[in-house]
């Protein structure tokens, strides 16, 4: 049973294509998982589509793109179904099929501490670290607190800490100073995504492709 | 289904040809974008491609800034619906939905190239297009699926209507007959010698 779900903001930006990568993945983790939520996003589109696409009588002149048009037409091949292929990672001693949205990312060696492994995803986004981080039976994550934010998605497996008990696709978004001492009686998978860096966007901005903001 | 082309020979003037406007309710929208994918109608992909694109650059240029950027992006994402219409699927949205997570898809590959300089294409993992039976590694062949496509496009175009009708758009036999305006029985004996010909050519089904 799944718990913590992203709010409807985030999920309106995950439809648009608005979030970073890392958090496009992280959302459309939890949405293979959670009917209730992909059943939200999928209105969502529809209402960004409809805002999108709103057709006139007039739809004004097109011919600017006739070279286009001609070009696309000159070419009659189609594009078969792509094959996802998914990727098997080692990470903690134990072997794990990934998600689909992780298929193509790459990752670094993982690392160890006692029972606490972790992998960073190759990203490139800056003071954004996401990783895959597996607890093994037993495991305690030292208690540690963020200035920035903390998302945990449970990719396997459970764990709790103080305010509860997370399992199999729950999506914790944490903020501001809070501490926390995650613990796995009988191991984890998980993927986090961390800032340690002081934000001056508040709210969803900061979790925006900072593309778009260097724009606006 | 080439009588389209053959009355334009020259695909140019076949553009000039067409209304410029045109009152698009839904249906109309995916009576359009069926007969591009099981036709290959030119017709109606140019009638789609001019209500589409004034839309999809708008929307690109208010998201990329530049207006050769949002070119691309209208270039980028009409091909892919000129390429794979026969992956929509009606039961499973719109047309405006479809066309919408295509630009969008398209747009996100293009701002992470912009802002990591990464060449990988991971929108198709974030946002796939079709429901697809996701695979283990090695388990299977790539080539396979190329191979079968070499097979479907040597039946006869009638024959290819229906195959990638029921196989790629997934759409029931039912609704094939009233978009390609047949009886019923003509589409399940279509389908039965299609199939009976492809496993003659020796294709694995």
């Amino acid at each position: 049973m799944i718990n913590y779900h992203p709010d409807s903001q985030l999920l309106t930006s995950y439809v648009s294509g608005e979030l970073m990568t890392s958090f496009s993945c992280a959302v459309a983790i939890h949405l293979e998982k959670c009917p209730s939520c992909r059943h939200k996003a999928e209105s969502f589109i529809e209402q960004k589509a409809c805002h999108a696409f709103q057709f006139e009588e007039s739809n004004g002149d097109s011919s600017e793109f006739d070279g286009m048009l001609n070009a696309i037409l000159s070419d009659d091949g189609i594009d078969t179904p792509p094959i996802n292929y998914l990727k098997e990672m080692e990470i903690g001693g134990e072997q794990f099929t990934l998600p689909r949205a992780l298929s193509k990312l790459s990752f670094g060696k993982a690392s160890s501490i006692g029972k606490i492994s972790r992998s960073r995803a190759k990203l490139d986004e800056g003071s954004v670290r996401t990783s895959l981080m597996h607890i093994e039976a037993g495991g305690k994550v030292p208690q540690h607190t963020h200035k920035g934010y903390e998302l945990t998605l449970v990719l396997s497996g459970k764990f709790k800490d103080e305010s509860g008990e997370y399992s199999e696709g729950d999506f914790i978004f944490l903020e501001g100073k809070h501490k926390h001492q995650p613990v796995s009686v009988n191991g984890c998978l998980c993927m986090t995504i961390v800032s340690d860096s002081l934000h001056f966007t508040q709210g969803i901005n900061k979790l925006l492709n900072p593309i778009g903001t260097y724009i606006y | 289904m080439a009588t389209a082309t053959r009355l334009f020979a020259n695909t140019h003037e076949y553009a000039k040809a067409l209304p410029m406007t045109l009152k698009s309710p839904p249906q109309d929208l995916e009576q359009l974008l069926l007969d591009v994918a099981l036709k290959r109608d030119k017709n109606a992909f140019s009638q789609l491609f001019k209500l589409f694109a004034p839309k999809i650059k708008h929307h690109a240029q208010s998201k990329l800034g530049s207006q050769d950027a949002a070119n691309d992006i209208v270039q980028e994402t009409m091909t892919n619906v000129w390429r794979k219409a026969h992956l929509f699927n009606p039961n499973k949205g719109a047309v405006n939905t479809w066309v919408y997570t295509i630009m969008r898809n398209v747009t996100f590959d293009a701002l992470r190239k912009i802002q990591s300089n990464r060449e990988d294409v991971v929108s198709e993992d974030i946002w796939p297009l079709i429901d697809i039976e996701t695979v283990k590694p090695m388990e299977e062949d790539h080539l396979s699926t190329n191979l079968l496509m070499k097979h479907i496009n040597e039946l006869s175009p009638e024959q290819q209507a229906v195959v990638k009708g029921i196989y790629f758009s997934g759409i029931s036999q039912e609704q094939l007959a009233i978009h390609l305006d047949l009886p019923l029985g003509t589409v399940k004996s279509r389908l039965r010698l299609a199939m009976a010909k492809l496993k003659a050519i020796g294709a694995h089904l």
